[in-house]
């Protein structure tokens, strides 16, 4: 294992990641609440350690292997989501303890969008901003941005790239990585932006409609009200939600492809795509049938708008919320933290298992049914009329396996910890998904539980944006022989 | 440049290797095996696309519409040319570069056109091979020479043995020991690494040389570095394939030429072709037929058949059984390191080394005369035509010393109305010159190129 790389890396995107301190200033600026200590403080001890940490080691010549990647990009996502805690603990209006302002960080970056604080609606603006903020960054990957801005990650980038996300379709766009990443992140901006403006036309503030197009594009679910978006109780700014939490949940190589063809046909010719919209059409049209004919909302109109908002908010990973749906018959909640387990397409901003994985292994559910039937025939497993490698469908196969017995042991850690098991459940399922909202203690916020599980569910959201892999191949013995 | 290289074999991956080492080049590449692409993507900044080669839906999605160069080097023929019409006539590639290996396809030069077949270069590995082998029999004792201005001035390779005249001693005594004669080192290497070559440098053992002298002063250079092995005269070829047979024609008139071939028609064909080389039929690794043919004087044994193994064990024996030197011809990189360490095998040729250079020189000039890699593509020697005039460029009435050469970058020498002048620090530039520069690194060459380009305003 070659440190010195590491620290030099990790000092450099340190560095580069305290700029992202500015932006509230500016904010704290306008607005005046006194929170401008916190975010200088923030900024300079940021930029100060990144700097001790590089100094050392900036003329060090080692390259990166696999280890090197896969440890730069955990203890990354760890030591940012570290640092992202100084603005909340400074801040002289939240008084929060460290495990809360870590949980919030995390469940930040990681575009969770589980919250610990209630009463946002009175929180001083930079510190709202910086929540959202903090989703917006994290949402397209914080290595991906680091591999855009920063040429001289150069090969390295690339270990750090496939690190990120173990992801199954790790497409490239471009011949060169930054060019891909750039191209990423220039869809990811347009995007945000667009969202920015529909929202303020369908009647949000300037405040409010940049802070939720950065937690909507982003998956991730903060808002800077307690009441999320059932708030403006607005038909035309949840119209836009739909659509964007829709856009950002699709693999954004397909966002690409679509954009470098000036064809949007291309979208119907995905069959992750359309698996997509067919999980999301079948969801909502089950929750809107069902809440109409349980009588739980009166008209059908209101049934239909809950039941879509609800449905794309939470499968997509989401976790915005029009209105209070843990009160909604007990099946429809349980039902819909099912479909945020399929979650949103690979190489979106979204979380959960991902759609292709869990058509994959569909596919392969049918393959053995056809086998036993037609014990001699010869099954590829095709996606988008190719065949699909067999060493790709093992690996959805191990992946599946080792989520659900993370999901299992985060489970079992938290009712150790004294949550009930709806909470448990719902509450490993929100992390792991990166989800947001649970059901039962944790509907509302996750503020009333005990400090130990503020930390598993941390990590388990870590666990979930890192699709599993990567952390756990650094918790694995093999990975310290050297 | 955008770069698409079809095949992910030896050649493609080398090559895509050294092109993706230069940050203006974008480099797609695309084969049949995933297994191929994987370790490649792992390792380097390129895009890869997993199919057929020739197949149009294939070339479309590794982008061949935005294209600079195509460079076809899959393992069938028809396909790399098949890939370069295509490109041509669908996609209006600019360049094509397709390697072609069977002989028959290029017998007859007008088929390259763009009316016909369009590919701007083949480039045909057992030519580039023959050409090699053919210049290490004539130069005893250089490892590679490199031939500038239709051979007048040569750039060697060499490696310093200890117990010869300059070894332990300063490079500035060469001109002691050699008064009369032009030559300039351009570049030392010691234990792989680049050391400056000033004059009071000392050279040691197995230092290797890279110097430039005119043709016919080579082996009185040569002299000082190593004791010269003298002028081969008996020489056994093993294998009679294509390399084979166009070595043996060549060397036949001044060389005692004896080839082995173990297929008994393809033994008949070559006789018919070759007058005085004395053509047997048998086994290579034949031990009683090695010993009857007078194994223990050869000078020279080259172990050319179609098989890597066959020629390292048979230059081996050779070896044991008195061959003076022996050289291998071995496709596959592992071996190639494996016999290196043989000291039975004194020489590793490398098909698809020198292809790749030969490819890499052909993409690398441009407004360059004649490129040359070295050192598997790390280092480069090229010769650049001087444009403009004082006004119009960097170089033109300035000395050597005064231009302002990126580090390892060494004026070797410069060629003015077809005489030969070595470079030194006070040596004018003028316009029209023809210099040869070494770059020990590759990636200097833009700086140099804009160093010696005219500028017109």
């Amino acid at each position: 294992m070659q440190f010195s790389i590491v620290f030099k890396t990790i000092g450099l995107l340190l560095m580069v990641f305290s700029l992202t301190q500015i932006p509230p200033m500016l904010v704290d600026f306008i607005y005046q609440q006194n929170e401008m200590q916190s975010f200088v403080s923030a900024f300079s001890l940021t930029l100060l350690s990144g700097f001790v940490l590089w100094v050392p080691f900036k003329n060090t010549k080692k390259e990166f292997r696999i280890r090197e990647g896969i440890l730069v990009v955990v203890s990354f996502w760890f030591v940012l989501s570290l640092f992202a805690t100084i603005p909340f603990l400074f801040s002289e209006s939240l008084k929060m303890s460290f495990s809360d302002a870590f949980f919030e960080s995390m469940s930040g970056l990681t575009t969770t969008g589980a919250t610990v604080l209630a009463g946002l609606d009175d929180l001083p603006k930079a510190i709202l901003y910086y929540r959202q903020q903090l989703q917006w960054l994290g949402g397209m990957g914080i290595i991906v941005l680091a591999v855009a801005i920063l040429p001289m990650l150069g090969v390295g980038g690339m270990e750090l790239y496939h690190a990120e996300s173990s992801g199954i379709s790790k497409e490239r766009l471009t011949p060169k990585l930054t060019q891909t990443a750039k191209a990423l992140w220039k869809i990811y901006i347009s995007f945000t932006v667009v969202c920015a403006l529909g929202y303020y036309l369908a009647g949000m503030n300037a405040f409010d409609a940049i802070g939720h197009s950065y937690s909507t594009v982003a998956i991730g679910g903060f808002s800077t009200h307690d009441a999320s978006i059932g708030y403006f109780n607005s038909g035309a700014i949840e119209s836009v939600a739909i659509v964007f939490m829709l856009l950002a949940g699709i693999n954004f190589s397909l966002h690409f492809f679509v954009w470098q063809k000036k064809n949007a046909l291309t979208y119907s010719q995905d069959s992750e795509f359309k698996t997509y919209l067919f999980i999301l059409l079948a969801t909502t049209l089950v929750v809107g049938f069902y809440l109409f004919d349980s009588g739980y909302y009166l008209s059908a109109s209101e049934s239909a708008r809950q039941a879509i908002f609800q449905t794309v908010s939470i499968a997509t990973t989401t976790g915005f919320a029009s209105t209070d749906y843990s009160q909604w018959p007990f099946i429809l909640p349980i039902l819909l933290i099912f479909a945020s387990f399929i979650g949103a397409c690979a190489g979106s901003t979204g979380g959960g298992i991902k759609v292709v994985r869990v058509l994959l292994m569909f596919k392969l559910a049918m393959k053995e049914i056809k086998k036993f039937i037609h014990p001699n025939a010869q099954i590829n497993i095709k996606l988008n009329q190719r065949s699909v490698g067999e060493s790709t469908l093992v690996s959805v196969w191990g992946f599946f396996s080792l989520y659900v017995i993370a999901f299992i042991m985060i489970l079992i850690a938290l009712m150790f910890t004294g949550l009930d098991q709806v909470s448990a459940f719902s509450a490993t399922a929100a992390s792991i998904n990166n989800l947001g909202p649970g059901l039962g203690e944790v509907a509302a916020n996750y503020g009333g539980i005990s400090d130990s599980a503020k930390w598993i569910l941390s990590f388990s959201m870590l666990l979930g944006r890192l699709e599993i892999l990567t952390l756990m191949a650094l918790l694995h013995k093999a990975f310290w022989r050297f | 440049m955008k770069i698409l290289i079809l095949g992910a074999g030896q050649v493609g991956s080398s090559l895509a290797k050294y092109l993706g080492s230069d940050d203006e080049n974008d480099i797609t590449i695309v084969d049949k095996d995933e297994a191929n692409l994987s370790s490649l993507q792992r390792h380097l900044d390129i895009k890869t696309v997993c199919g057929h080669a020739s197949y149009p839906n294939i070339l479309e999605e590794a982008g061949i519409k935005s294209m600079d160069m195509v460079i076809a080097v899959t393992k069938s023929d028809e396909g790399n040319m098949l890939a370069c019409q295509m490109a041509h006539t669908l996609y209006q590639v600019d360049k094509k570069v397709a390697r072609v290996r069977t002989a028959e396809y290029l017998h007859r030069k007008e088929l390259f056109s763009d009316d016909a077949i369009p590919i701007d270069f083949v480039i045909t590995p057992e030519g580039l091979v023959t050409n090699y082998i053919k210049r290490v029999v004539e130069e005893p004792g250089a490892e590679q020479v490199f031939e500038f201005e239709n051979g007048l001035v040569q750039l060697v390779e060499t490696r310093a043995y200890a117990g010869t005249p300059i070894v332990g001693h300063p490079i500035k005594e060469l001109h002691k020991h050699l008064p009369k004669t032009s030559m300039r080192i351009v570049s030392l290497y010691r234990n792989g690494r680049a050391i400056p070559a000033y004059g009071d440098t000392v050279i040691k053992d197995g230092d290797r040389v890279y110097f430039v002298t005119k043709k016919d002063s080579v082996s009185k250079v040569l002299k000082e570095f190593r004791r010269l092995d003298k002028t081969y005269k008996n020489i056994i070829i093993a294998g009679g394939g294509h390399i084979g047979l166009s070595l043996a024609k060549h060397l036949e008139k001044n060389h005692r030429v004896r080839i082995i071939e173990l297929n008994k028609e393809r033994v008949i064909e070559i006789a018919e072709e070759l007058e005085d080389a004395l053509v047997l039929h048998g086994n290579a690794s034949d031990e009683e037929l090695l010993l009857e043919e007078g194994i223990e004087n050869t000078d020279l044994f080259l172990a050319l058949t179609d098989s890597d193994e066959i020629n390292v064990i048979v230059s081996i024996l050779a070896k044991r059984l008195g061959a003076h030197k022996t050289v291998a011809l071995v496709k596959r990189n592992v071996y190639e390191d494996l016999a290196k360490q043989s000291e039975d095998v004194d020489m590793v040729i490398s098909p698809d080394q020198i292809t790749t250079s030969g490819i890499l020189a052909h993409i690398r000039k441009g407004d360059t005369m004649m490129v040359h890699s070295l050192r598997q593509g790390k280092s480069e020697a090229i010769e650049v035509i001087v444009h403009g005039d004082e006004a119009h460029s960097d170089v033109v009435g300035k000395t050597v010393e005064e231009i302002n050469l990126p580090d390892g970058v060494v004026v070797g020498s410069i060629v003015r109305n077809d005489e030969v002048i070595m470079g030194s620090r006070k040596l004018v530039i003028k316009e029209g010159d023809h210099v040869l520069i070494v770059l020990s690194d590759v990636s200097k060459i833009h700086e140099v190129e804009l160093l010696f380009e005219g500028h017109f305003d």
